[in-house]
């Protein structure tokens, strides 16, 4: 629990006073949500400007994709490394608003939507580009671009009380401190609690299920012995290593 | 505590016999409970009909299903819920592998000590809408990650099948056979499988893998109708098929 707290103070302003006694509990409230998760549903498309920089036409319904739980990088104290699999050189940066349910979910009017949000992070959707180019045009899942292990960096679980309004963060992310991606989350098309409704009416969510909310523009390679920095100004941040995946068997 | 299902305890006279397969069953019930994802393995089968033109793949094509989709068979069991404005799904017959414990990178030759169990299961699709997002790139997931799309059955420890490959798919709709299929013409088999899917993402305790389906027979069950599977003289299951409500509660 300790660490959970000196974690999000290191990496961000100080929480207003008035909710510094409740947040000890809170935060490890909502990390323990993210423990519980059966799956992440990533929104594909979700801002205008991102979807134009990849050539893709503006959905009218939310384009929706998997991720298993097995792909999550949790950040910590210690920097997590993205692995890149042979014999890929390089992997596609997407930042998003990550939002975690926080109770079981099913067919919720928009209206109740926000009901059911325990939480946010920030994570990256970690795409293989070249090999969803290729799912794309020969009519594929997008499984092996979307779902290997470590393509789901996350920070540390945000408690909903400390987001008074979704639709107004920044999300931004640098490689080797270089700035590559900065959007406001009020460019996303399809906005939270439509996201929970749609997606509750086509499958169950859990408490835990991650919901990542798309990416702005400024997607692209972030190479093996580059690092990744992150963050919802003013709320969160995280760090990330890429390396090489190394094959490691233990029967 | 170790529950031991009165069915078994009724069939085996001798305590000392009963325990052994009563205790395998039930470990193996519960390695679905700890279930974390479904792995899709499409196009697996050889088909036995002359005109379909489908190219030799050189590896799986995988797909996800959530574990939401899970529908498990039993006398209280719903129903396979069909969304509006569908009228109809398209039923697949599959052999599950429930793998026992956490698996990454294994080799083909120690693949199958991660297999904890099989189970039979039917992976639901809607063609409408997969067609729709073949063809315009899209994932596949609206036809195939909605609630009750993976019925499946109880889970028979590893144990009660020695040769995976001499099985007997069998499915029915409203009583009339519909897809019949061997075992042995699955294209990748189990070992591989979990070869080359641990290499991509680790399998956790639990995780199912759907093995494909003998595509000849594959073909729509409309609501109302009632479907009846299994693997010949080990599993038998059934399901009807419904207009799925809506419904929300706080």
């Amino acid at each position: 629990m300790l660490l959970v707290v000196y974690h999000l103070q290191s990496r961000s302003r100080p929480i207003p006073s008035s909710q510094v006694a409740a947040l000890p509990a809170m935060a490890a409230a909502a990390q323990r949500l993210l423990a519980a998760s059966t799956k992440i549903v990533g929104v594909g498309r979700n801002y205008v400007a991102h979807a134009k920089e990849l050539g893709n036409p503006v959905p009218k319904e939310p384009v929706l994709f998997l991720k298993p739980t097995s792909s999550f990088l949790h950040a910590g104290v210690a920097t997590a490394a993205v692995e890149v699999p042979e014999p890929l050189e390089s992997l596609h940066h997407e930042v998003e608003l990550a939002v975690v349910i926080s109770r079981r979910a099913r067919d919720v009017p928009e209206a109740s939507a926000m009901d059911f949000v325990g939480g946010y992070a920030l994570a990256l959707d970690m795409t293989a580009r070249d090999l969803q180019s290729v799912a794309k045009s020969t009519g594929l899942p997008w499984t092996l671009a979307k779902a290997q292990d470590t393509f789901t960096p996350i920070s540390a679980v945000v408690p909903k009380s400390a987001v008074p309004n979704p639709d107004d963060l920044e999300l931004w992310l640098k490689v080797d401190d270089e700035l590559r991606q900065k959007g406001p989350t009020s460019d996303m098309i399809f906005k939270v609690p439509f996201l929970i409704s749609y997606i509750s009416s086509i499958m169950t969510l859990m408490e835990g299920d991650v919901i990542l909310t798309g990416t702005p523009e400024g997607v692209g390679p972030v190479r093996i012995g580059q690092k990744i920095k992150a963050g919802i100004t003013g709320l969160i941040e995280a760090e990330f290593d890429v390396q090489r995946r190394s094959r490691t068997f233990s029967p | 505590k170790l529950f031991v299902s009165p069915k078994l305890r009724k069939k085996n006279q001798s305590s000392t016999v009963a325990t052994l397969p009563a205790m395998a069953a039930a470990a193996a019930q519960r390695l679905l409970a700890s279930s974390t994802k479904i792995v899709g393995a499409g196009r697996n089968y050889i088909s036995h009909a002359k005109d379909l033109g489908n190219p030799v793949l050189k590896e799986p094509v995988l797909f996800l299903k959530p574990t939401s989709s899970f529908l498990h068979a039993g006398p209280t069991a719903g129903p396979i819920e069909v969304p509006e404005p569908l009228e109809s799904l398209h039923h697949e017959v599959e052999l599950a592998v429930v793998i026992s414990r956490r698996a990454r990178d294994v080799p083909e030759a120690s693949a199958m000590d991660f297999v904890g169990g099989y189970a039979l299961a039917l992976d639901m699709s809607s063609n409408d809408l997969q067609s729709a997002s073949k063809s315009a790139g899209l994932p596949w997931t609206l036809g195939k990650v909605q609630d009750t799309f993976t019925p499946i059955s109880a889970v028979v420890p590893k144990s009660a099948i020695a040769n995976p490959y001499d099985l007997e798919l069998w499915l029915k709709v409203d009583g009339e056979l519909r897809q019949k299929g061997l075992t042995s013409d699955m294209i990748f088999k189990i070992p591989f499988l979990i070869s080359y899917i641990s290499s991509i993402m680790t399998l956790m305790e639990g995780d199912v893998i759907l093995t494909g389906t003998p595509p000849d027979g594959v073909g729509p069950v409309r609501v109302g109708q009632k479907i009846n599977a299994g693997i010949t003289d080990l599993i038998d299951v059934e399901f009807d098929v419904e207009r799925r409500k809506r419904s929300f509660s706080y």
